[in-house]
């Protein structure tokens, strides 16, 4: 009948085992993937990534070289990440925020390089 | 494991089940595939940890039911039923259609032939 | 003298988070039939193994079900290896052990969780998702993400786990097992959880081994079959027995999987102590041939089967997974008519139902 008793007392002296969240965030891990990120100035949209990726939430235009990667569609396996020739797509630790809109990342190359999110 | 199955014709199906069941052998799955105009139902059989393979090529047409035998079966026949069209004869429990799918589903979603129509109104036959 | 009516169960129902149905006839307080109904999270997975190329399916079959995905992964390479012919490095192999474990205890500790939870044990399942918990950091750590970890890739896996990875893997997994030990005299002996599952859902060795039962559902029987022991991955390197219970009733189920639970601390400390240095991953170049291939291996249900027919193309002919739960519900269903409509959510959650893995 007292077998829950040990934990009973042992959690009474401990401290809680959840954190505040809002107010104290847990330190993500090294290799934690948050979310995805292109360096648009070093990709050269050879198309690799679109053609790996499993979901389908990246299109690559060289043409007019625009790079567009839809974040709720992406499931973060980051493939596209391991194939990158140019080793300019990155997987950032942190997530993406919540939004109430869904939204498309477009990402353009000019030659003096702007960037423009839609 | 490299599948080697063996082909049976659908009238030997039955006796060379009871074979395997007699034989003390666990039925595993029933995996069917869309040939060109017809069906392949491919059946696994375990006994220990060695998997045994039959075939039979239908039409999708009265296919004797083996949940007689293995009453397992049902389960896996119901949902070939329901997914491919392929019609049973002599189901143990017939799910009559909603076993997988619902009453506003696609009727027979992975066959690339469609063998069994909905009628007005009604659900599968 | 009393008139049968028919209760719904499901697909909402407080127990059960995934969506299963079932039409329970019930006579007064008793069960005497069960019609179960799925396809409420039917996806379509296996057609769509003809529209991605057998690459891009590895992280669709991960998706099959969340809490065993790393070994529908692991099973789908290694049937898509068997194809071609790949042999991956033993590290790989040990790496796929690790993982595979991990997801088996922290699989296994949901389970106990919603266990008790359906009974209304709420402090045992708070106790065992606590647990849980640190198998999940050791999961994120190690990959990257908590559940769908997407590690294993056809010919090999994609992250590694270095030496104080290692060591502190051992240092969590020692307070996993100190912490266990307190929950174990509770599931075993607790009169409240000997109340609820002690004779109720007894399925005999000859109803099991003839319905077809997998994993725990078997092994509770006295059916003693464990696919780990055929050898695939690491496990033929390493030293275990498969555990067995005789009695078949939930209880038996129950001792089975809290056991499973301290063999894989073990068979992750035995890996971890083992494993080679060398590459993780061979290169595949080209396509599987045309051919068939059944590969099986042990999940924290049961047995999974993948059946993949190839036609030499990169994309697969057809892709059939048999999960373990499938191949519980006949059992489920026999176990259900007597019962008492009380016990109905012990039982169906005593075959550790996994409604995503049923339907695909």
């Amino acid at each position: 009948m007292l077998d829950m008793l040990k934990s009973v007392f042992s959690n009474l002296s401990r401290k809680p085992v959840t954190r505040m969240y809002p107010y104290e965030e847990r330190k993500p891990f090294d290799i934690n993937r948050g979310h995805l990120e292109n360096n648009i100035d070093e990709c050269i949209f050879c198309g690799m990534c679109q053609r790996v990726c499993p979901s389908n939430c990246i299109k690559v235009d060289r043409k007019t070289s625009v790079w567009e990667y839809n974040p709720f569609e992406c499931v973060l396996c980051g493939v596209c990440v391991e194939k990158c020739p140019k080793k300019c797509l990155k997987l950032d630790v942190h997530y993406r925020s919540c939004t109430d809109k869904k939204y498309n990342i477009h990402l353009e190359k000019h030659d003096d390089s702007e960037k423009a999110g839609a | 494991m490299i599948v080697n199955s063996r082909e049976v014709e659908i009238s030997n199906l039955k006796s060379e089940v009871k074979k395997y069941h007699d034989g003390g052998y666990r039925f595993v799955t029933e995996t069917c595939l869309n040939l060109e105009d017809k069906f392949k139902i491919i059946y696994t059989f375990a006994i220990g940890y060695d998997l045994e393979n039959i075939h039979i090529i239908t039409d999708g047409k009265n296919v004797p039911s083996v949940s007689d035998i293995y009453s397992c079966a049902l389960a896996v026949e119901n949902e070939i039923k329901e997914l491919f069209g392929v019609e049973f004869d002599g189901l143990a429990v017939d799910f009559g259609g909603d076993f997988m799918l619902g009453e506003s589903s696609p009727i027979s979603p992975q066959a690339d032939i469609e063998i069994i129509r909905r009628e007005k109104g009604g659900k599968n036959e | 003298m009393s008139d049968k009516s028919t209760i719904p169960f499901g697909p909402q129902h407080p127990v059960l988070p995934e969506p299963i149905h079932l039409k329970l006839v019930v006579e007064d307080e008793k069960v005497v039939e069960a019609y179960p109904a799925f396809g409420f999270v039917h996806r379509g997975l296996e057609t769509l193994a003809q529209k991605k190329d057998f690459n891009q399916m590895v992280y669709v079959v991960e998706r099959v079900c969340g809490i065993c995905s790393c070994m529908h992964g692991q099973d789908y390479c290694e049937a898509i290896e068997e194809l071609m012919g790949v042999q991956v490095p033993v590290r790989a192999e040990y790496l796929r052990t690790i993982w595979a474990e991990l997801h088996r205890i922290h699989s296994h500790l949901l389970w106990l969780g919603l266990f008790a939870d359906a009974f209304g044990f709420e402090n045992l399942f708070m106790q065992t998702w606590k647990i849980r918990e640190k198998i999940m950091d050791i999961l994120e750590a190690t990959s990257g993400n908590r559940v769908i970890i997407s590690v294993n890739i056809v010919g090999g896996v994609r992250k590694d786990i270095n030496s104080e990875q290692a060591k502190w893997i051992l240092k969590e997994l020692d307070d996993v097992e100190e912490q266990l030990k307190d929950i174990n005299d509770v599931v075993m002996n607790n009169y409240t959880v000997k109340e609820r599952t002690v004779g109720i859902g007894v399925l005999t060795k000859e109803e099991a081994y003839e319905l077809g039962a997998t994993g725990p559902m078997a092994k509770g029987s006295g059916v003693d079959l464990d696919l780990r022991t055929t050898g695939y991955a690491a496990y033929k390197y390493l030293d275990f027995e498969p555990i067995v219970e005789k009695d078949g009733d939930s209880y038996a189920r129950n001792l089975v999987r809290m056991r499973e639970i301290f063999q894989s601390i073990d068979l992750i400390r035995q890996a971890l102590s083992k494993m080679p240095e060398g590459d993780i991953n061979v290169p595949v170049k080209g396509n599987p041939p045309a051919g068939e291939v059944i590969s099986r291996l042990e999940q924290s249900r049961g047995e999974v089967v993948y059946y993949i027919k190839s036609n030499g193309t990169k994309f697969l002919d057809r892709l059939r997974i048999r999960t373990p739960t499938f191949a519980n519900i006949p059992a489920l269903l026999k176990i259900l008519p007597g019962s008492q409509l009380q016990d109905v959510p012990v039982l169906i959650l005593t075959i550790d139902p996994c409604i995503s893995c049923t339907e695909r």
